[in-house]
This record gives C-alpha cells, structure tokens and sequence, in this order.
C-alpha cells in the first residue's frame, strides 16, 4: 500500500533528519506505529510544526512503499494541551514505553484508545497512577506479555515466573529471594479489574508491571523512569 | 562528469554545512578555487584556529575561547539572576534583545529519554554544581518551548526546589513547538518580560 487516507495518530517521538525535516515515530489508531518524514518540520515557518508534537492527536496521510514513510498531509484535530510537570513526564514515559514495544504496523485499535485514556488522565491530573498502571496492563496484555491475572484466591500467595506466569506458593513461608515477585490472589484480582484504590495494591501492581515491562525490554532499561528516579 | 579527487573532497567537506546541497557545495568550491582564493585561504585559516581554540566557558558552558566568556566575566551583569539556556546560540539572542543583564548557563540540548539523552548528558548536574556554588536568587528556564524542553524546565526546578531560588520559566507569545533561535527579538523580549513562576 502506498498512499492513505487520513488517519488519527498520536506523535510518539521526533527526530531531526537532514537539515529541515524530522522522522516522526507516529501510533496511529489503524496501523499502529508508522515511522514517516515529515519535510520541512523544523522550519522556523513551517505550518506542519504544531502537528509534529506529542500529546495532541493529529491526522495524518502519508505515501511510499518503504517501511519508511514520507508525510503528505498533517494537522492537529485539537487544541494545543500541554502537559505540565510531573504529568508531562509520566506522557514522555508512555511514550517511551509505547516506542520500545511497538512493532511497526502492527495495530493495536483497543491500546489506542487506552493511550487517548491515559493522556486525558495526565491532563486532568486525578489519578495518574491509576491511569498510568491500568495502561500498562492494558498494553502487556495487547502485546501477549499478561499472565493469567485474575479468579486467584484471595489468601494465597502466588509467585511470579515472568516467563511462566502466577504458581500458588504452598509449603513454609517466602524466602527473601522470592519476595520481589510474591504477590497476594485479592491483589492480582483487583489489578486485573484495574480496581487500584487499595494503596498495596498499587504497590503491588507497580512492582508487578515493572517486572513484566523489564522482561519484554530486556537490559535496556527505559531512560524516562530513570528521570523520576533522580526527582 | 566527475571532478578530480581534491575538488571533490573539497565539495564532500563543504557539505557538512546545514543547508549545503550537493548543487551549493559545488558551487561554493569553484568560487573558493577560481574566484577567491585569498578568501578560501582566510577561511580555512581561521576555521582551523577557531576549531583548535574555541571551547566551552567553564563557567556557562557557553562557546567561548577564554577559560570564561565575556559574559561571565563582565562586571555589569547582573550576578543574581541565571538564565538557562539549550544551546549557545540561544545566548545570542537573547543577548540581541537587549533586556536581559544576567548570567546564563548553556546546557548541551534538552532531555530525550527515547534518544538515551539524560540528565548527565546535558550537564544539568554541573549546572546544579553552578547553582550551589553562587548566590543565585533567581532562575529563569528559557528552554524552547517543545514537549522535551518543558520536560527539560520541569526537571531542573524539581532538583532545586529545596533551595529556596525563585524558577521562573518563559512561556508568553513563544509559539508552540518553536525553537528560541528562530523566534523574533520583539517576541522573545515579551517572552522574557512574561516570564512566569514554577516554584
Ligand atoms: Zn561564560
């Protein structure tokens, strides 16, 4: 397929290409991550600048037969919402997180949706976390990296395989080796209704979300999280 | 047609000027060769010393040929007021609008974590270093208003929030994903006059 129609994208990440343009890593709502030349972004001029931010959601078409596509049309569809402070960091996360896992034209509709919900969370400031962790559930789940989540018993302590999934711990007691991955059945219940109300139970769900997200990126880990880290 | 070997690693070098083309890198190199060879030689004279001398003032990291600029050095600054810049260029200017009178301090572009660019990258711990070492009362963070330059400003007023300076960050008429260098003297002036609180 060479050319599109118009299509509803988020911009995940820019970076300058020969003197005036910028490739632009899009997610788009139909085809998922689509990689394109935006010609002339960096002009001081140029009209296409305000639709090659983050966080605002733009349409876009675009043209060639490469995996590397050349962007024939942008614009932003909404007014300008500039996330601030911390907020504006948790979006450069997301984005990030969104980057490293995505594959090139493989979509992810429902994830999309997810992402225009996380944002509206960051802007409106309410509950961040909640927001941030049910993305990141939503996003392993979409890409095939969930365990088997939820009718855990409530009493029972289960231990994490990142590559196996949840197995009851029977027998005495947890060791401090296993501690890290141990997390309790009604904790994996509520993670799994993104029910995060309980403050362990967001505890929980970070730990267990870092764990899974660690496993799919392999030793590189993500730069933004180093970011809150030194805040 | 292809040219001999040194006109055309004359042309190759000469495009690593922005905006140079293959067509403009080709005609700059027969200017400089038929037309102005006293000219070419000036240029190649003073790029090598230039290459060879200037580097960053150790103070604000500005591009300079001193140990300190002249910036830093100047006793009518203001010694109170920092502003925080991505690149030299930026210092420029501001310096051409003529309202500001304080120090500044480059940092070496913004934060990009999908780029692998972190704090250390941009020197934002020398810049604490800086901030802890002088009587500062007030920081203005005039990084380009894009999504990594706010993230950028949002960053640094985190890490000195506990000292008690004043953080101000520009925002009035800079336009939305625009770079400082590009943005007129008259708006910059109003963007600095405007500037609003982070902390
Ligand atoms: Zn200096």
């Amino acid at each position: 397929m060479s050319h599109t129609d118009q299509q509803a994208a988020y911009v995940l990440h820019g970076r300058p290409y020969r003197d005036t343009s910028l490739i632009v890593d899009f997610f788009t709502l139909e085809y998922g991550k689509v990689s394109a030349v935006v010609q002339g972004a960096r002009r001081p001029k140029s009209k296409l600048r305000a639709s090659v931010q983050s966080f605002i959601p733009v349409q876009i078409a675009w043209r060639g037969r490469n995996e590397l596509k050349t962007i024939t049309q942008a614009e932003p569809v909404a007014a300008m919402m500039f996330l601030n402070g911390d907020a504006l960091l948790c979006g450069l996360y997301v984005n990030e997180l969104l980057s490293r896992t995505l594959q090139p034209f493989d979509p992810h509709p429902q994830l999309y949706v997810y992402y225009q919900y996380v944002l509206n969370e960051l802007v409106s400031g309410e509950d961040i976390e909640g927001a941030l962790r049910t993305f990141e559930h939503r996003l392993l789940d979409e890409l095939g990296y969930l365990p088997e989540l939820g009718n855990q018993l409530d009493d029972q302590i289960y231990l994490l395989n990142v590559e196996q999934g949840f197995a009851a711990l029977s027998g005495s007691g947890v060791s401090d080796k296993q501690k890290p991955f141990c997390f309790y059945g009604w904790q994996l219940n509520a993670i799994s209704d993104d029910n995060y109300e309980n403050l362990q139970v967001r505890r929980a769900s970070k730990r267990l979300m870092r764990l899974l997200i660690d496993r799919v990126l392999g030793h590189q880990p993500l730069r933004s999280r180093e970011l809150f880290q030194k805040m | 047609m292809s040219f001999s070997p040194l006109i055309q690693q004359l042309i190759t070098a000469l495009r690593c000027l922005p905006s140079v083309g293959p067509k403009s890198a080709q005609r700059m190199a027969f200017h400089l060769l038929e037309r102005d060879s006293e000219g070419a030689l000036a240029l190649s004279e003073i790029l090598q010393k230039a290459v060879a001398e200037v580097g960053h003032c150790r103070q604000c990291r500005t591009l300079s040929e001193h140990e300190l600029c002249e910036i830093c050095k100047s006793e009518s600054r203001d010694r109170s007021i920092l502003c925080v810049l991505e690149s030299p260029v930026d210092v420029l200017a501001i310096e051409q609008t003529g309202g500001y009178n304080g120090l500044y301090f480059v940092l070496s572009g913004h934060l990009s974590p999908i780029d692998g660019i972190g704090p250390e990258d941009l020197g934002i711990d020398k810049l604490l270093d800086y901030i802890h070492a002088t009587e500062i009362n007030e920081i203005i963070l005039a990084t380009n208003p894009t999504v990594e330059g706010e993230a950028t400003a949002h960053f640094i007023a985190a890490q000195v929030k506990e000292l008690g300076i004043k953080v101000t960050r520009i925002a009035h008429g800079v336009p939305v994903g625009g770079e400082l260098e590009f943005v007129d003297g008259g708006t910059l002036a109003h963007a600095m006059a405007g500037r609003r609180s982070l902390l």
